[in-house]
Parts: structure tokens; sequence; C-alpha cells
């Protein structure tokens, strides 16, 4: 606050009136008492001035009483000078019964001054004396005879000295009184004021904003009160002030997982879309490179060619299923899976990750119970977050330990989870990955779960993608604790599945995956193939007719449904993709059941089967979900174990 | 009837003149304790009929009327205002008493006698003797005390005592003239002269004794108190006797002529011992 306004500020404070009025009443009080004390003051001691006038001439005129009867001039001069001797008289005059002068001393002019005070003193005979008569009878006399009169005039020079020394010392003591006065009520009013001063301290803070401010009180009057009141209101307000910074805080974190959500969404339409194409243009490119294989001799120098192409399309197609995986839409299978068994199944494949320098341990819990998952996906978990413990740690000596285990969560836990999307609580078997290498700042731990963000020179930024995507798809949950130079370790946890048994009892999963070295198995009858891009129903119509089918095409779900109505007697299986225009496989998949109930579909996509959920409105699930880029031996085992739920 | 009304009207008018019938009518001043003293006196050695008449009491007393009506045989004034009104009455004799202007009158009335206020000179000269002064200053006024001053310087050379007198005609002068006494007197003796002493004057005398430290001797005993070291008073009560013998002799048939004024016979000799003390002064022999 600057001077002015600090200045301003007090004039206008009420510690201020209250000192101005005292002040100013103080002030009239001691400038009334003085007024009065120095009139009082003047008037007696011209009232002395007075009587000892009075008294002087009185004494002059008993001691001329005698030559003033006798008309003695030269007598009455002698005293009336004597009398003009004392200080400040200025004129003695002394007159008989007739007003004739006897005598005078002093200046005419002097007693019609201005400031001059007399006093004249009739003189008649001595009442103590007698007559002859008088005495003869004793004492009696009736009447005094007039023998003149005396007149004293004096100056008031020393009354006007004592006056303005009077006046001098009163206006001193006034001041001082008033001084002593304004400084005592001062103090009081400081004293009085301060817990009002306080209070509006106190209020001027609540109304700036600052609600943890208190007003301290030390009195109980009704300034104490009415601060108890504002401490009460800034109590309330701090806690409405954080209920609403959290409540701002919780929009924003809804606002951010909405937008989060929105751009996981958009990534997954655009993932999606994308895959799908791409799926499309792999599945017809590896069905062509895989039907000219099979049309080529083993011998042939083309072979070698044509394995090269299948790999990079294979490899083409596992980058399409890290993106699904990553936007959470990947194709996956859940099944009863075993943290303890994936890890121990690949700790071979695990090592090989971690550099040399570095040891890998593993701590893992006997009574692990088993989570619904992809155990593909799991493993990929796994790899992504040992390679990144492993380059955290480079080739310096380290420790990378692999835990899991068992932990009951509750909503506050899970709160803390780095996925947007929390689990219910419950129990959850957990994988922990701890590494002592050069950890993570905060801003780092923000940025890992973004597309294409790397610390390493060499990283596609894709590994903590795809984990959060694995973590989101199976319901779970992600913790990371790090510290620069100290280390990181990740925790995955996964809800323990409901139907789990401990890992000793349970029994081997066997995996229904595909199984690309199972032969070929001759089927007849008729199969409908729906495919809308060209390529891909010619592939798929030549790889469904070598698995011995006959076939008819549909290029879209409305010409499915129409030529499934027209052959329904006769249509052993159905193969569908999945997205297609006009009606996808879902709707014609649908109208289809409706048509003939018993229907062998298998649906074609690169998504996984969770998203056929609530979209079937007959009820009827799928017979088969085959993922695109598919191969001959992937399809005839579906087509297989289609055919064989019919028979 | 006529005869009855005559009668009636004859006792009317003589009963309360028989019932009123008295010798001496006596006019009293004024009531003071003075007066009453000497009336006191008076009736003491006196059995004569009297009727007193205190004047103040009255607006005004129309003597002439009551002498007529009274037929006193004399009139008994006591102080000055009841000689003035008993002198309107001149062929009924007239004794007065406590009264200063006696002497001054007795010459132009023949019925008047009385005493007078003045202590006989040879007592007053025989008081300045026993307290042993030779010079005795006097302030009087020929007219009123001329004839009294003759007596006592009479007296006065006889003990060798020196009267320094002041003539004075009225009062103003006295204060002048004591000055003229400075040094020169061993006494101050004042006269109940009303020129020489009055209320104004009084207190020159006492001042002026006081500043020769002279002793003054005075004529009342009010003025001890106000610096005199001697007083010859009179006694009043004897003055009264003394009249009521005047009275008796008159009433007796000695002709009023044949009577003189007479000075008082007791007198009360009295002083103011812190004065005389002051003075150094002592009375000696018979002063006193």
């Amino acid at each position: 606050m600057s001077p002015p306004e600090r200045s301003s500020s007090f004039r206008s404070s009420f510690q201020f009136k209250l000192f101005s009025i005292f002040s100013l009443l103080t002030f009239l009080i001691a400038c009334t008492l003085c007024f009065l004390y120095i009139v009082s003051v003047i008037q007696e001691k011209r009232l002395a001035a007075n009587e000892q006038l009075k008294l002087r001439t009185e004494q002059l005129g008993e001691s001329a009483r005698l030559p003033l009867y006798a008309g003695n001039r030269d007598l009455l001069r002698q005293l009336a000078e004597r009398a003009a001797q004392a200080p400040e008289i200025s004129a003695v005059v002394i007159n008989d019964p007739d007003g004739k002068l006897l005598a005078f001393v002093g200046s005419p002019d002097d007693s019609k001054s201005i400031g001059l005070i007399s006093q004249t003193v009739e003189v008649f005979s001595n009442p103590l004396t007698y007559s002859v008569d008088s005495s003869f009878t004793g004492g009696h006399e009736a009447s005094r005879t007039k023998i003149g009169t005396v007149r004293i005039v004096r100056g008031t020079a020393d009354l006007s000295a004592a006056v303005r020394n009077v006046i001098i010392f009163s206006v001193s003591i006034s001041f001082l009184f008033w001084l002593t006065v304004s400084l005592f009520c001062h103090i009081v009013l400081r004293q009085v004021t301060g817990s009002f001063n306080a209070l509006m301290k106190g209020i001027e803070a609540v109304h700036n904003g600052d609600f943890t401010s208190r007003i301290n009180i030390v009195t109980n009057d009704e300034p104490g009160r009415a601060a108890v009141a504002v401490n009460n209101l800034a109590t309330e307000l701090q806690q409405r002030s954080e209920e609403n910074s959290r409540l701002q805080e919780e929009r924003l974190n809804l606002e951010r997982q909405m937008l989060q959500t929105q751009k996981l969404e958009s990534l997954g339409v655009m993932a999606g879309g994308i895959a799908h194409d791409f799926n499309n243009l792999l599945q017809s490119i590896l069905g062509n490179i895989e039907l000219a294989s099979m049309g080529l001799a083993p011998s042939s120098k083309s072979q070698k060619y044509l394995a090269n192409a299948l790999n990079s399309g294979r490899h083409a197609a596992h980058l399409t299923s890290l993106m699904l995986t990553y936007v959470g839409v990947g194709f996956i299978t859940k099944e009863e899976v075993n943290l303890n068994h994936l890890v121990m199944d690949n700790t071979e494949m695990l090592n090989t990750v971690v550099l040399a320098g570095a040891s890998m341990k593993l701590s893992l819990s006997p009574e692990l119970p088993t989570i619904l998952a992809c155990e593909a996906q799991i493993q990929q978990v796994v790899m992504n977050l040992i390679t990144n413990a492993a380059e955290s740690i480079e080739e310096q000596p380290g420790i990378i330990k692999l835990t899991t285990g068992i932990q009951d969560c509750d909503q506050t836990f899970l709160a803390s989870s780095l996925l947007e999307e929390k689990p219910l609580p419950g129990r959850f078997a957990y994988l922990e990955v701890s590494d002592n290498g050069c950890g993570m700042s905060k801003e780092t731990i923000k940025l890992i779960f973004d597309p294409f963000f790397t610390t390493k020179f060499t990283g596609r930024g894709l590994g903590m993608s795809a984990v959060m995507g694995i973590m989101r798809t199976h319901r779970g949950a992600l913790f990371v604790e790090s510290k620069p130079g100290k280390g990181t370790t990740f925790r995955a946890l996964f809800p323990v599945s409901e139907s789990s048994l401990p890992a000793t009892d349970q029994e081997q999963v066997t995996s229904a995956s595909v199984i690309d070295t199972m032969p070929l198995t001759t089927h007849s009858g008729l199969a409908l193939v729906v495919d809308d891009e060209k390529s891909v129903l010619k592939v798929c119509t030549k790889m469904v007719k070598l698995c011995g089918f006959r076939v008819i095409t549909a290029h879209d779900g409305v010409d499915a449904v129409a030529k499934f109505r027209e052959h329904s007697d006769d249509i052993a299986v159905v193969l569908m993709d999945l997205t297609m225009p006009n009606m996808d496989g879902i709707a014609a998949m649908n109208e289809i059941y409706n048509i003939r109930p018993d229907t062998k579909v298998i649906l074609a996509s690169g998504f996984n089967e969770e998203e056929l959920g609530g979209r079937t409105t007959t009820g009827q699930a799928p017979s088969g979900l085959i993922r695109k880029p598919y191969s001959m031996n992937l399809l005839e085992a579906e087509l297989s174990r289609v055919m064989q739920q019919a028979e | 009837m006529r005869y009855l009304v005559s009668l009636i009207l004859a006792l009317a008018t003589l009963l309360p003149s028989l019932a009123q019938a008295y010798d001496v009518l006596v006019l009293q001043s004024r009531r003071d304790q003075a007066y009453d003293e000497v009336l006191k006196g008076f009736r003491a050695d006196s059995a004569v009929s009297r009727r007193v008449i205190v004047l103040s009491d009255y607006a005004e007393v129309d003597i002439v009327r009551i002498v007529r009506e009274d037929r006193p045989t004399l009139i008994l004034a006591v102080g000055d205002a009841a000689l003035t009104v008993a002198r309107k009455v001149p062929q009924t004799p007239v004794v007065t008493v406590m009264s200063l202007g006696i002497h001054g009158r007795k010459a132009l009335h023949p019925n008047l006698t009385g005493i007078g206020m003045f202590v006989h000179p040879e007592r007053s000269i025989r008081m300045f003797q026993a307290m042993k002064t030779r010079r005795v200053g006097v302030i009087y006024n020929p007219a009123r005390s001329g004839w009294y001053l003759h007596l006592a310087r009479k007296a006065a050379e006889a003990t060798g005592i020196e009267l320094v007198t002041r003539e004075i005609s009225e009062p103003r002068e006295t204060i002048e003239r004591l000055s003229t006494l400075d040094r020169k007197v061993d006494a101050l003796w004042m006269l109940p002269d009303s020129t020489a002493v009055t209320r104004e004057t009084t207190e020159a005398y006492f001042r002026f004794g006081q500043d020769q430290a002279i002793p003054v001797v005075s004529f009342a005993g009010n003025y001890l108190g106000l610096g005199a070291a001697v007083v010859l008073e009179i006694d009043r009560i004897s003055l009264g006797r003394q009249a009521s013998a005047m009275v008796s002799a008159i009433l007796n048939g000695d002709p009023i002529g044949s009577i003189p004024l007479a000075f008082p016979k007791n007198i009360i000799p009295r002083s103011n011992p812190v004065v005389l003390k002051r003075l150094g002064q002592s009375v000696e022999g018979d002063g006193f």
C-alpha cells in the first residue's frame, strides 16, 4: 500500500475518527478552561488590585482625616506624595467636601487614561471619637460629618504583565494537558480499536481471497465475537474454496480424461480405419503370396522371394496390430492366464533383452491367481517393461527385478493409477518390474504414454503406448515410481479372474490360437464369402475354395443377406468381413441368424471380439472370428473348428 | 338641668388639672443612661412632685401650653436640648444639669440656674499637680470657656503650674493650634468646650499626646479608651442629688437669683494605667 493510500485509509479509520473527536473535544475543553482560568485570574487580579487600592485609599483617608479637616494643604500634599510613591500609583487626589482640590500628585491626564483603575473614599469624622456632648451622655452620636474625599488612581502595567504571564502559563499548561490527553486517547483508542483493526484486516483478507488467514481474538467484546464469526466464515469459505478447487481439479481431470478418450477414440477410429485398410491390403497381398507359393514347386527359386515378401507382410501386420493395441481395439482373445507361468515360459526370451552387466531377478508369488487376459499381449507388456528397464540401465551393472503378487486395492489407491480409466476396487494380481537405472523425471513420466515419445535415439515410441493400451484393454491399473538416478518401478495390476484357480491347481489352458502348421482339410458344401474389397474377396474366395467349399460371393452386407436368403438351405458357412458399407458384418450376421439361426458365421476383422458386445440383436455370437490378415492354414483351421461345432 | 350640665363641664375641666398638679416639670432631652442616672440621683433625695417629659419621644413638645396648664413651680432641664425648650417659658424658674451652654445663657436668663459640666478648676489643677506637670496646654474658645480659663489660670498660678493656652474660634483651628504646642507642654488638658473638642478634633488631641509622649487629661470616661491618661468624670448620681438640693432650695422659697451656677461637687478621677505606664507617668498625692 502506497503512503497516500495508507494515509487515506488511516484517515477513514474508526480510530482516527474517534481520535479526532476526542482531540477536538479535549482541545475545546482545554481552551475553554484556559479561557475561563485566564478571565478568572484577570478578574481576581483586578479585584485584588481594586481591593488593595481601596485599602490604600482608605488608609490615606484615615491618615488625611485631620489635615483634611484642618485644610492643611502642605500636610495633605506630603501624604499624597508619600502615597504616590507606591508602585503603579499614577495619581492621588484629595478634595474637601465641596469638591475643592486640596492636594494632587500625578498627571491630570492619567485619570482619564484607559486601563487605569481608581478608588475614591469619602472621609468622615472618626466614628470612634466623641463630641463633648456625646462624651457626657455615653458616646451615642447620630450623624457623621463628611470631611472630604481621597482618590487614588493606579496604572495596570503590573496587572498586564501578570496577566501576560498567566496567559503564557495557562496556554502552556493547556497545551500540555491537550497533548497528554491526546496521547493517552491515542494509546487507549489504539488498544480499544485494536480488535476492530484486526477484524477489518481479517475481513479485507477474506475479501481479497485469503481464506487461510485468521483473526487473532484477544477480547470477548463485540469485535471479538464478530472476529469469531469472520473466522468461521473464512473457515467455511476455505472449505468451499478447497471444495471448488477439488471440483475444478476433478472437472479438469474429467475434461482431460474426456479429451484423452476423445483422442483415443479419434486415434482408434483412425487406427481402426487404417488397420482395416491395411489389413485388407495385407490380406490381399499375403493371400496372393500364399496362393502363389502354393502354386509353385517347393524347390522353386521364387519360393525364397515369396517367403521374404510373406515375412515382410506379416511384420506389417504386426505393426498394424500394435497400433490397434494402443487404441485398445486390438484383436485379442482373453483366456485364463497365470502371470507366473507366463514369466517362467518367457524367461529365456526376456533374458535376451537384458544387456551385459545387468542381471534379472525373479520374485514370483507362489499363490498367484489367474487373470482373464490375452497372453500374447501380457507377454508384450512384460517384454516392453523389461526392455525399458534394460535400456535405462544400459551397459552399467544393474539389477532388473521382476515380481508377481496379489494386492487388494481400494478406490483411493486405484485413483492414483496412470490410466485415465480406473478399475473397480478388488483383488488384483500384479506384475512389477523395477530397476536401478537412470530413472525418470516427473515431466518425462507425464509423456511416456504419448505415442512416438521416446528418450532413446533408436526407439519408435510405441512400447509404453502399447502397454497402456493393453492395460486399458484388460481393465487393469498401472503405477510407476521413479526418481532420476535412482531407478524406476512399474507395477501392472490385473483384476483377478472370478473363476481363477491358484497356479498349482489350474490346468494348462490350451490356446485356441492359430496353428499355422495344421494340414489342409477338405470340406464340402457351399460357403458365402462377403467382403467389400474386391481384391480381398478374390483371395478369400480362392482360399475357401482350396479348403473344399463351393463359393458364392457378396460385396456388402445387404448383398450377403440377399444371397443367403436365396441359398439359405445350401450355405454351410459364411465368411464375412466385419466392416463394410451399407450394412456391416454384424448387422448382416443378425439378419442371417434371423433367417436361419444355426448358420455358421465367421467374421473376419482386425478388431477384437469385444467390439461385438451389445451389437448382436439375436443374442447369438458369431461361430468364429478370424483376424485379418489371416493365412491359409489359419483360415482352414477356423473353418474346421466351426464345421466341427456344427457336427 | 342647666346647673347639672354646668357642673359636669366644670368637673371635666377642673378634675384633670387637679390630678396633674406637680412642682417640678422634668424635661429630659432624650432617653439616655447618663440622664437616667442623673434623674435617679435627683429622685433619691427629693420628694417633690414632678412630671417627666422625654423630648425625644415627641415630634414637638408645646412646652408653653404644658406649663400654662400644669403650672409647675420650676423646670428641671436635663441636657442642652431640654434647656433650649425650657427657655421658651422665661417666667418659670429653670434648673439645668448636663448642659454645656449654661454659662453663656445665665447672663441672659435670670430665672436660670444649675450645675455646669466643668470640673472645678482647683480640682483639675490639683490633678496636674499630682502628675507633676508644669506646663499644661489648653485649647479653648474664649466665648465658651473664657470664664473657666480665668478661674483655672488663677488656680494654676497658685500652684506654680503654667497653662499654655491657645484660643480658637472654630473647630478647624484646633489642629493647627495644637501643632503650635509642639514641645511646649508637659500635659494636655481637654476642656468640655464644644468648639475645641469635636468628633473631628478629638483624635488630634490624642495623636498629639501620643506624638509628644505627654498625658492627656480629659473630662469623660469615654476618652480613656481613645488614649486619655486621666479623666475627671462627673458623678452623675451625685449630680442629680446636687440638683435635687438646688430644686428643694428654690421650692422652699429661696429666690433663684440668689442661687449661682455651681460646679459638680463629686468628681470621680479615672485613669488608663496602660497609657500611664507607656508614658512612665504616675499620679501621686491627692490626685485621686
